[in-house]
């Protein structure tokens, strides 16, 4: 097995115009794994995409491919249809007037004979829409479109796969069967796969890393479970995940704060003095306490609370005055107006 | 999208384009050249005569009136075609296309015999007006079929009224199309010869025309048609500024569902009036006139075997015209709507020069590019023949100055063709360039580009991609510039008059034989004749220029 990275993406920039939307940014994405570039809507995902694939050239920086240099200091080498990496467009772009067959032999060096017949139809299984082998794209529900769409990058065999938020366009419902499903297809046959989105629990559940891009910045390249327990900056911290922010001032021994919930214990050793304080709804515990929420000893007055059915969330107004929102399973949804005791469960972060 | 990126046409497609603007610019370089052949200083004279002011104000008149009832009339048809709750709306958008198939020159004889006393400014008027309204129609009502009908839904439901709609929603988005239609009216009002003439309407092409038949004067002709050159220019450039970014590629999928039609009374009597109208008057005059003019005919018997000879020279020349413009426009509109560059809009633009120059000018400047080869090799025997076909023309040859190698290299390859099918192809095809042009380039306009990446990223090639996606989505749109063009070269009178080869009769030069002797009861046969064969073209073109627009451009993607 060769350990050379499918995509190693060095130093690259690109403006438009005055307007810069990558910075040097640096990703190496190994094969046979699934990398999620993570970031707000106009933050330089789909620019990035599109460099990979392309059909843009960054003004700075490589761009490798399998190990090739595609694209080196503002100079495409490789035009797209040479690069070997597939794409599966937003809107799924199927070829209208092609059959789903057609569309999936597209890619394939021989469109004929006996190996392509036999590759569509793996492929085809694979997306279970055998039967729907001469069915016309405009006949297909969303869903079924995108998986032809990934069938059709699957099928020449790519180096990688790039995947433009592929499930903006279906609801939610749908979103979640065909993701499932084209992951476990592209788990299944190996692929290595680059794929942007600004869902961040669609990152965290597909990717085997997952690369954070903030106004054009990779500002953390991480397994998704690193990247939720130890968030870089603050801002990556609010991305992923819900975060409840508090002020509060790391102690000298530099290992716990005091904020207002509290004493608190710090996952990294900080530097003393006034600091950002985040925690994750789900560390928050509450628990119904009988004090009169006027009194001094009172932690906590819920002030409203959302109901999601398997869970709900429960704003709690602590006793500085300050809002902090909590996850709790739905049996434990206290009344609004009543006191609650907080306590803060397992380390914390904290950003100077 | 893509502000910044740099666009480079590539080479398989660029050299084609380039050839075809090159070929598009030999009626330009004939007019500098035979302009500049007695000096500049000639030049200015000319146009500073006050009789050439007179000729511009009355000739901007003219296209500025039948450009803006051109305009009223055709986004009316479109309305009425796409947005009343009318049965059989396309039929009736079909019938309101028809015009198109009647030449103007032959409406115009049909309103003269009708009502003699419309002679002039407004004769020119109605008859060109009619001719011309489809081309801002058909646009307009593809794009009104296209346009999403949820957006209009939300307007209403934000508190603005039906008419506040139209005006400040609707027509904002669909002026593309209406300036693009403006604009081909606009040329071919200042291309037309055969209304003008038999209005006797003084503009330019009719003393262009003067110029060359009873003075010899070529060089007066030549300074005239270039001052249409710069007038071609200037609308050109004023067109695509109008036209502003609203031309930019598509993104994503879906068309407006649901679309919303008018059944309220008072749409319904406006929309009836308003066909009836532009039936009988764009429609109702000329066949009624025609049809008159056949009952005189019992006098004396048809002849059917000259018409069916005539029918099948038109439609000879009309299918190698419409193919031969198709391969050229191609890769022009290729070009112009994927790769936009100043490359790519500047030969888009070269196109366009043709369209302002009258027939007679181009075809002039064929012949004129078939001597220049003929005289270069020394066929003299041709050379004089072709001298006895058209002597103004060699007035011409002591000011060749064949500068521009390129094109002495194309007029090279035009020698054998004198006289022959090819070089009557090559004249209409410089005329309907820009029609096939526009049609490739707005049907291709229509697809997703993100359709043609997904192509490149399956290792298609540029060339790859064109063949297997581009030209496939566009089909619809390349159909209807070949049937437009074929529609057009069938009723083109001046350059089948000078470059058809000998022996052949059209319906179209039958027709001009028998009117200008003012004999219509011999016209009658082969004008009903020409108008229901082109009728045929004219059908395929309103069909897949607006009817198709209600598919969806790709596919939907509700789960």
């Amino acid at each position: 097995m060769n350990d050379t990275p499918a995509l190693v993406v060095d130093s690259v920039s690109h403006s438009f115009g005055a307007l810069g939307v990558l910075e040097g940014v640096s990703l190496a994405v190994p094969r046979g794994s699934i990398t999620a570039v993570l970031g707000p809507s106009g933050g330089g995902k789909t620019t990035l995409l599109r460099a990979v694939a392309g059909f843009e050239t960054p003004s700075e920086g490589t761009v490798r491919i399998a190990g090739d240099v595609v694209v080196h200091d503002g100079r495409s080498l490789v035009p797209p249809e040479r690069r070997g990496v597939t794409i599966v467009p937003q809107e799924g772009a199927l070829f209208p007037h092609l059959s789903v067959f057609d569309n999936i032999a597209f890619g394939l060096k021989k469109r004929r004979g006996s190996d392509a017949e036999k590759r569509v139809r793996h492929l085809l299984d694979v997306i279970e829409l055998g039967d729907l082998a001469d069915a016309r794209p405009s006949s297909l529900s969303g869903g079924m479109q995108q998986r032809v769409a990934l069938a059709r990058a699957l099928a020449p065999s790519p180096a990688l796969v790039l995947l433009d938020e592929p499930f903006t366009a279906l609801d939610a419902t749908l979103r979640q069967t065909v993701r499932d499903e084209v992951v476990a297809t592209l788990r299944r046959e190996g692929e290595t796969a680059l794929w942007v989105t600004h869902d961040q629990q669609e990152a965290l559940s597909v990717a085997d890393q997952v690369a954070v891009l903030l106004d054009g910045r990779l500002v953390q390249v991480a397994d998704p479970v690193t990247l939720y327990r130890e968030p870089a900056t603050k801002q990556v911290a609010q991305f992923v995940g819900d975060a409840v922010v508090l002020r509060g001032t790391v102690d000298h021994d530099g290992v716990h704060a005091l904020c207002d919930t509290g004493r608190v214990t710090l996952s990294r050793p900080a530097v003393a003095g006034p600091t950002d304080i985040v925690i994750r709804p789900e560390q928050i515990e509450i628990s119904a306490n009988s004090v009169d929420p006027n009194s001094p000893s009172c932690d906590g007055v819920v002030c409203s609370t959302r109901f999601f059915g398997h869970d709900g969330i429960v704003d709690v107004r602590l006793a500085s005055g300050f809002v902090v929102s909590v996850r709790v399973h739905a049996t434990l949804l206290p009344a609004v107006g009543e006191c609650v005791d907080v306590r803060v469960n397992g380390p914390v972060l904290a950003f100077a | 999208m893509n502000v910044g990126r740099r666009v480079r046409v590539p080479a398989p497609l660029a050299l084609p384009a380039v050839a075809a603007a090159v070929i598009a610019l030999i009626p330009a370089f004939y007019l500098a050249t035979q302009a500049f052949a007695r000096g500049a200083g000639n030049v200015w004279d000319e146009i500073f005569q006050s009789r050439t002011w007179d000729l511009i104000v009355r000739s901007t008149w003219l296209t500025a009136v039948v450009t803006a009832a051109s305009i009223v009339v055709g986004t009316v048809g479109a309305w009425v075609t796409t947005r009343v709750a009318l049965p059989g709306r396309a039929v009736l958008l079909v019938l309101f296309a028809l015009p198109l198939a009647i030449p103007s020159y032959l409406s115009a004889f049909a309103w003269i015999s009708w009502q003699p006393g419309l002679e002039g400014f407004w004769g020119a008027v109605i008859v060109l007006t009619c001719a011309c309204y489809p081309y801002v129609m058909l646009p307009v009502a593809a794009a009104l079929r296209g346009l999403d009908s949820t957006q209009e839904d939300v307007a209403r439901s934000l508190g603005r009224t039906q008419r506040q709609v139209m005006w400040g929603l609707v027509l904002p988005q669909v002026r593309p199309s209406i300036t693009a239609g403006g604009l081909l009216v606009a040329l071919y009002v200042l291309s037309d010869f055969g209304a003008v003439a038999a209005m006797r309407y003084e503009t330019f092409t009719w003393v262009i025309y003067g110029a060359y038949r009873a003075g010899f004067n070529p060089s007066r002709a030549a300074i005239l048609s270039l001052v249409l050159v710069a007038a071609a220019l200037i609308l050109v450039t004023l067109e695509s500024r109008a036209r502003g970014r609203a031309g930019a590629v598509r993104i994503g999928s879906g068309v407006g569902r649901n679309r919303r039609n008018t059944a309220s009374p008072r749409a319904v009597v406006g929309a009836v009036v308003a066909s009836l109208s532009i039936i009988g008057v764009g429609l109702g005059v000329p066949v009624v006139s025609v049809i008159s003019w056949l009952g005189r005919e019992t006098q004396r018997s048809v002849p059917w075997a000259d018409v069916r000879g005539a029918i099948l020279d038109s439609f000879l020349i009309g299918l190698l015209t419409a193919i031969a413009t198709i391969l050229v426009a191609l890769p022009v509109g290729i070009a112009a709507s994927r790769y936009r560059s100043r490359f790519s809009s500047a030969v888009e633009r070269s196109t366009y020069v043709t369209h302002a120059l009258p027939g007679i000018v181009i075809a002039i400047s064929v012949v004129y590019a078939g001597i220049v080869g003929i005289a270069a090799s020394r066929y003299r025997s041709r050379f004089s023949s072709a001298v006895e076909r058209s002597t103004y023309v060699t007035h011409a040859l002591p000011g060749i100055v064949i500068a521009i190698s390129v094109v002495y290299a194309g007029i090279r390859l035009l020698r054998p063709w004198y006289q022959k099918l090819p070089l009557l192809v090559l004249g209409q095809l410089l005329i309907f360039l820009p029609l096939a042009v526009a049609a490739i380039r707005n049907s291709i306009e229509q697809s997703s580009a993100r359709i043609e990446e997904a192509a490149k990223s399956l290792g298609a090639g540029t060339m790859a991609t064109i063949r297997r996606v581009t030209v496939p989505l566009a089909l619809p749109g390349i159909g209807a510039a070949a049937a437009l063009t074929m529609l057009n070269a069938m009723k083109e009178l001046p350059t089948t008059l000078l470059l058809r080869p000998t022996g052949w009769e059209t319906l179209a030069t039958s027709i001009w034989k028998y009117s200008t002797v003012s004999d219509y009861s011999a016209v009658g046969p082969y004008a009903l004749t020409l108008m229901i064969v082109t009728a045929v073209p004219t059908a395929i073109v309103t069909s897949l220029t607006v009817l198709r627009v209600s598919r969806p451009s790709s596919p939907g993607r509700q789960g």
